[in-house]
């Protein structure tokens, strides 16, 4: 299986970066990690005249982390790097949980997480986790930098809000609460190498007060061409103390937003049905990393 | 358009006409003859074609020779010394962790890959650790108990020695 002949570009910083994309435009893809991107060309249809390689870009690989702005990650840091990043373990714990499942240990250290985000696949796995954590993207380009929430940067399947010209530059999110637990739950059919069929992540800040419900984020993945915030089912919970009748209320309205697809691996209608119990153990879990 | 870009494969510089869409599986078995890194599914799936870049394991179906320059590239070839072979391969050979032998090779730099970074895992950390590999032959059992004889140091390098001695 060959790979569809094309010019390699490697720049070496960010100035580079911007000037071959502002000039090849939509003729050029990244290369982050090739985990993704390789794959799609040796198949019939990606064809890029040019794979302009982000490796040596060492602005774009950094992690870093402080009580006061949070986490950013650059977009082609390796997924075992992050995961190798003690404040992730610590505080990011649905993140971790995400960036764990996406393949075996041969994907996180070559993958990276700007690859899984632009790739924009409706099962990646770490968009739900950084969406339940408020994450922004920074794009670039020769024009400077623009912000944006994760959540509308992905638009539909393989779609983000990229433009001609436009790189990731770096994800970003703030530090949780002192009060705040999460998780990612995913399902799927055997334990490695495959893709969930469904997923959920949850972000909870409880009131230290009363132990209501202060915050909450709860993001469907995989059942929908992006991951989907069942806004309806934050509302009905925050300001609550947790109690069961409510939360089944709360499941029933994220079956009801999730939008999932039949297909050869799971129908609609049974992923509509393991979601819920996916966002409650996800939910159970979240609260109890907030109570600890 | 092919140009020369420098490997250093398994300790040896090495000057290779590569072109972009050269993968690095395909320099070393085509170019370099080392046929011992397989290509099974060549999407990043079965693993059959790992190798260790920069002391960490990687798919060598998916990373473009070109962008290798400066790195410091293992394959199977290289983990024996002087005829004796690597701790991890003298166990696996051993334990009968191989049979068919199509993903041994790759197994074997994963388990490589994986002692690098964690030199004592647990079975559940083995077992993670080479998920990335599939074997069709072996039911893993036999893998799996070859890498923890190698922890359990039943194949540290002296005792390697003495049965190539022997």
């Amino acid at each position: 299986m060959y790979l569809p002949k094309f010019q390699y570009l490697a720049p070496q910083d960010e100035a580079e970066l911007a000037a071959m994309l502002a000039e090849h435009g939509d003729k050029a893809r990244i290369l982050a990690g090739g985990t993704d991107l390789l794959v799609q060309m040796k198949a019939p249809g990606l064809r890029p005249e040019f794979l302009i390689d982000i490796k040596d870009v060492a602005e774009l690989a950094s992690i870093d982390f402080d009580d006061k702005s949070g986490l950013t990650v650059g977009a082609s840091a390796k997924l075992e790097a992050i995961l190798d990043t003690p404040a992730v373990a610590d505080k990011y714990h649905g993140l971790y949980q995400a960036i764990e499942t996406i393949g075996a240990r041969q994907i996180l250290t070559m993958g990276s997480m700007g690859g899984n985000i632009c790739n924009a696949s409706p099962a990646a796995d770490t968009p739900p986790a950084l969406v339940s954590f408020g994450a922004d993207v920074t794009i670039g380009s020769a024009k400077g930098d623009r912000t944006m929430a994760l959540e509308n940067f992905i638009l539909d399947n393989r779609k983000t809000a990229l433009e001609t010209g436009e790189y990731l530059k770096q994800i970003s999110m703030p530090t949780p609460a002192e009060n705040s637990g999460s998780a990612y739950h995913h399902f799927r059919v055997r334990g490695g190498m495959e893709i969930a069929m469904v997923a959920a992540a949850v972000y909870v800040e409880a009131d230290p007060s009363d132990k209501s419900v202060k915050e909450l984020k709860i993001v469907l993945g995989v059942v929908g061409p992006t991951p989907i915030r069942a806004v309806d089912a934050e509302e009905m919970l925050k300001g609550q103390a947790p109690n069961e009748d409510l939360l089944a209320k709360a499941l029933d309205s994220c079956a009801a937003a999730s939008k999932p697809i039949d297909d050869f691996r799971a129908s609609a209608e049974y992923r509509r049905e393991i979601l819920k119990v996916l966002v409650q153990r996800a939910y159970d879990e979240a609260c109890v990393r907030a109570a600890n | 358009m092919q140009q020369v870009v420098q490997l250093n494969i398994n300790g040896s510089p090495y000057e290779i006409m590569v072109a972009p869409n050269d993968t690095l599986a395909d320099v070393v078995r085509r170019k370099l003859g080392l046929t011992g890194t397989k290509l099974g599914c060549e999407q990043g799936d079965c693993g059959a074609c790992t190798v260790l870049i920069d002391d960490k394991s990687q798919l060598s179906c998916l990373t473009l020779a070109i962008a290798c320059e400066g790195k410091d590239i293992r394959t199977i070839e290289g983990l024996e010394s002087n005829g004796t072979l690597d701790p991890i391969q003298q166990a696996i050979l051993e334990k009968n962790g191989v049979q068919c032998g199509f993903c041994t090779p790759g197994v074997i730099m994963s388990a490589k890959g994986l002692l690098n970074d964690n030199p004592q895992p647990t079975r559940e950390e083995i077992k993670v650790g080479l998920s990335g590999n599939l074997c069709r032959c072996t039911g893993y059992e036999k893998i799996i108990e070859a890498v923890e004889a190698v922890v359990d140091g039943e194949y540290s390098d002296d005792k390697v020695s003495q049965v190539g001695a022997e």
